[in-house]
């Protein structure tokens, strides 16, 4: 037997027309399985409209916070372990490159031997020039400049280095630090 | 300017008449709004506040999502969690108990899908709720056994179909809110909560039982 529309009309929770109504009234008359079904549904409704709010076990915010702190500490843990991780990468990272290079220069030591030899003798050929430019034009120069002139640039001289050693004691001193 | 009212749940002012169930209000508090701002910036006293108030409908909901006492803390506790987490992605324009309950509810589906709870034996499910002094101990009794028999019912819907029920039935939520609650339409949540009552009834017949409240009602004289 088709139960429908009488099925959807039994749950729907909008009101019937009556015309609808009446027709479900009269079918209800005839129809066991319908009127069964009214009848369950009645039941689980009371029992639902009737059923209350389940409250939890006292103290319920206190457990939340605990958890919280707990979640927490285990956030900060799981970032020290990630750090730790990254470094510990890192260090090895650089081992490695530095293990390769030690192979590296093991292998070709001759030439890094040379090289060095060769960086050595253009520096001290180098600062040989310098020496020699220096005791040539430094002299001509000395007798160019007038001596007031040397006693002004040396007081110069003199008066920045005061004003240099006051301004770092001035920056080293504990109130400008704090500041 | 008045912020734009929206639907809150007000556990704070049962309604003797809905058998102690919570009543809506379609305004928030102004202390509900500055603990939502003051939470929003990290403070944990003030989400705690929330929390005092939303405890009793999210552990409802999870413990009719779960049946289990233990489970539905252990769900409510993280839906917090994940409130209190996810509070910046939180929206001032929706109702913070849609939000909080929606996600009590996805995180209770996962869960029965995960764990298989429905598999539980309802025989041994304590029940939760603070015995009512005012009701005898038959009354009780009665009352308890209407409740287990409750959560056997509902332990054989589907999940969905269990979380639109529960919305409907003990928090009075609109077809719209339940949709958007469950991420669904409001086309398939009438779908669901039809099928759900139908299966409800027949389960009712299956299982042949009659509430006791029930049958007092059913055998009362007619008061005259």
């Amino acid at each position: 037997m088709n139960h429908q529309p009488f099925e959807t009309w039994l749950f729907s929770e909008e009101p019937l027309p009556l015309e609808h109504n009446r027709t479900l009234y009269e079918h209800l008359q005839e129809c066991d399985h319908c009127r069964q079904l009214q009848s369950a549904w009645r039941g689980v409704n009371q029992s639902l409209q009737a059923a209350p709010m389940v409250a939890p076990v006292s103290g319920f915010a206190t457990r939340w916070q605990a958890r919280l702190n707990e979640q927490k500490k285990a956030r900060q843990k799981k970032q020290s372990l990630i750090l730790l991780a990254s470094m510990f990468g890192i260090a090895s990272l650089l081992l490695i490159m530095l293990v390769l290079l030690a192979t590296q220069m093991l292998s070709s030591s001759q030439e890094i031997l040379f090289g060095w030899i060769y960086r050595l003798v253009t520096a001290y050929a180098f600062l040989e020039a310098a020496k020699i430019v220096a005791t040539s034009i430094v002299p001509t120069f000395i007798r160019f400049v007038p001596l007031p002139v040397w006693v002004l640039i040396l007081g110069a001289l003199s008066m920045f280095s005061v004003l240099w050693l006051a301004a770092y004691k001035q920056l080293l001193s504990p109130r400008r630090v704090i500041l | 300017l008045r912020p734009e009212p929206i639907f809150i749940l007000k556990i704070n002012a049962p309604d003797p008449k809905a058998g102690g169930r919570i009543i809506r209000s379609n305004f928030v508090s102004e202390n509900e709004l500055e603990w939502l701002h003051k939470a929003q910036k990290g403070d944990v006293e003030a989400f705690t506040h929330l929390l005092d108030t939303y405890e009793k409908p999210v552990f409802n909901l999870c413990y009719r999502m779960l049946g289990d006492g233990y489970e539905a803390e252990d769900a409510a506790q993280e839906t917090f969690l994940r409130a209190y987490n996810g509070l910046n992605r939180y929206d001032t324009q929706r109702p913070f108990s849609s939000w909080l309950l929606s996600i009590a509810a996805h995180y209770c589906i996962d869960q029965i899908r995960r764990r298989r709870i429905s598999t539980v034996s309802y025989d041994e499910i304590p029940y939760l709720d603070p015995p009512d002094r005012t009701l005898g101990p038959e009354a009780s009794f009665v009352r308890e056994e209407d409740q287990q028999h409750v959560q056997k019912l509902l332990a054989n819907l589907g999940t969905q179909d269990r979380a639109a029920v529960i919305m409907r039935y003990w928090y009075d939520m609109s077809y719209e809110e339940i949709g958007e609650t469950l991420s669904l339409t409001v086309s398939a949540v009438k779908s669901r909560l039809h099928r759900a009552k139908k299966e409800l009834a027949q389960l009712q017949l299956q299982y042949g039982y009659q509430s006791a409240s029930l049958e007092r009602t059913h055998h009362e004289s007619p008061a005259f």
